[in-house]
């Protein structure tokens, strides 16, 4: 520890476990995103004008909005809302409060989802019309049809949307600083220079953790990318 | 006397127009099993829906569209039963491009009729070698030239053994130099009793393949015959200046 310690003036521990909340409250606000966007993108592909308009709603608002807006209401109004409505639901005990960290993730998840919504509609759409004939005239079943020739097929138009709004997913997971009760690694370097007043070391360290995530994210998304993707090798 | 055969295919009174614009008008067909039937005429008159309300990929408004006498409805059983007999080519092959020759060969006989991998496979590497493709059966569609495609993709249609195979303008995409290959399989399929409707502007191939060459114009069928017949003496005005039209561009 004594090499981060020394010139980090003792922060470098906790700089690390910032790095690490960072990149959980990512994954897992990312991954709830997906969940948000496959859902969001089933129902502005569905036949339900209902389902539409629910569709359109939501990534009209949550585009609409800035992100730091939202997390805040998630903070403020939507977290006490959702303990309220637990508790009246019988399925949570009197004085019930949500783990912030969840609420977090539902909330930078449910930004997220408004955007991915938006590429996996588009990247579906994005398919030739003459495949679904094709799948038709052979009779494969809707959900043959849905996993071996959509899916793939989105997936490929889908990827470099995807990954960038994973790279934006991990710059939004510092916005959940702003709530003073986490210590993500862009808290604690302003913590740590406000406190030294070494701003230039510390901010420039918080800069090289996010271009690190950057830089290893990409290498995976175009390993990623090459894996998936034989079949446009020429 | 014995009883006539099931006609593969019959349209009694089939109408259907896309908002105003009527596509296809009245139309009366029989189309008997073990025909080979080309349909040929100007762009918008109405071919390609003809041939796409066979197997139910387009919706007809008025008349009766019966397929092996099954009479074609909305309803799913009657359209999976249809096509579950009716193979189709497209004019732009509309392989799926994420499989290889012979996944898209096999993906149907394995989900739609239940067959063991290895037997669809077995089944998928036979008739890619019936078009000449057994080599090249674990190349991509990109890595294929597009004769090798629309090959892989008659192979694709034979592989769920239908009785009558659809043929919607199978060589208009293609480079002049791979219609040939193209059109040559096609007619080696004659021998197979397959009932074959095929739209297509080739005419010394419509010639070589056709018992009976049908000419649309505006949704309606306007003259039916053999290829010799409605080629040499033409009797209405609209397939004579169409004949015309095709020998002046080439």
């Amino acid at each position: 520890m004594s090499l981060w310690e020394a010139p980090l003036g003792g922060y470098g521990m906790q700089l690390l476990l910032g790095l690490r909340l960072t990149l959980q409250v990512s994954l897992c606000s990312y991954t709830v995103g997906l969940v948000f966007g496959l859902l969001g993108a089933a129902a502005k592909l569905s036949h339900r004008r209902s389902l539409r308009l629910g569709a359109g709603l939501y990534t009209t608002l949550v585009r609409a909005l800035p992100e730091l807006l939202l997390v805040l209401l998630a903070f403020y109004i939507g977290a006490g809302l959702a303990e309220r409505l637990a508790v009246f639901a019988g399925l949570a005990p009197q004085g019930f409060s949500l783990n912030p960290f969840v609420v977090a993730v539902v909330a930078l998840g449910f930004i997220q989802g408004a955007y991915i919504t938006e590429v996996l509609r588009a990247a579906v759409l994005a398919i030739p019309r003459g495949q679904h004939d094709a799948a038709r005239a052979l009779n494969l079943p809707p959900l043959t049809y849905l996993g071996r020739i959509v899916a793939p097929q989105a997936l490929t138009h889908a990827l470099g949307g995807l990954g960038n709004i994973w790279l934006n997913a991990t710059k939004d997971a510092s916005l959940i600083s702003v709530l003073g009760i986490f210590s993500d690694v862009l808290k604690v370097s302003s913590l740590a220079a406000a406190a030294t007043k070494h701003y230039v070391i510390f901010y420039a360290v918080a800069g090289a953790a996010f271009l690190i995530i950057t830089l290893i994210s990409m290498a995976l998304l175009e390993w990623l990318r090459r894996r998936l993707m034989p079949l446009h090798v020429t | 006397m014995t009883p006539e055969p099931q006609p593969a295919i019959e349209f009694v009174s089939v109408s259907k127009s896309f908002g105003n614009t009527p596509v296809l008008n009245d139309v009366t067909l029989t189309i008997a099993t073990g025909e080979r039937v080309v349909v040929c005429g100007p762009s918008g008159a109405g071919k390609s829906t003809l041939i796409r309300c066979i197997n139910g990929l387009e919706h007809h408004q008025r008349g009766t569209i019966r397929v092996s006498g099954e009479t074609l409805t909305g309803a799913k059983h009657s359209l999976r039963h249809i096509r579950n007999q009716v193979g189709m080519v497209f004019q732009s092959f509309n392989l799926f491009p994420h499989m290889t020759a012979l996944e898209n060969c096999s993906i149907a006989p394995r989900t739609v009729l239940g067959i063991a991998r290895k037997d669809a496979e077995a089944r998928a590497l036979s008739l890619l070698r019936r078009v000449d493709l057994a080599g090249l059966a674990d190349r991509y569609p990109a890595h294929l030239s597009g004769g090798q495609q629309q090959r892989v993709a008659i192979a694709r249609a034979l592989c769920m053994q239908p009785r009558i195979l659809l043929l919607d303008e199978p060589t208009s995409a293609l480079d002049p130099e791979m219609v040939q290959e193209v059109l040559d399989t096609i007619v080696g399929l004659s021998d197979s009793g397959l009932t074959m409707v095929c739209v297509t502007h080739e005419m010394g191939f419509a010639r070589r393949l056709a018992t009976r060459l049908l000419f649309m114009d505006e949704g309606r069928i306007v003259e039916s015959g053999t290829p010799a017949d409605l080629f040499d003496t033409p009797q209405s005005q609209r397939l004579q200046r169409f004949l015309g039209q095709i020998r002046a561009t080439r």
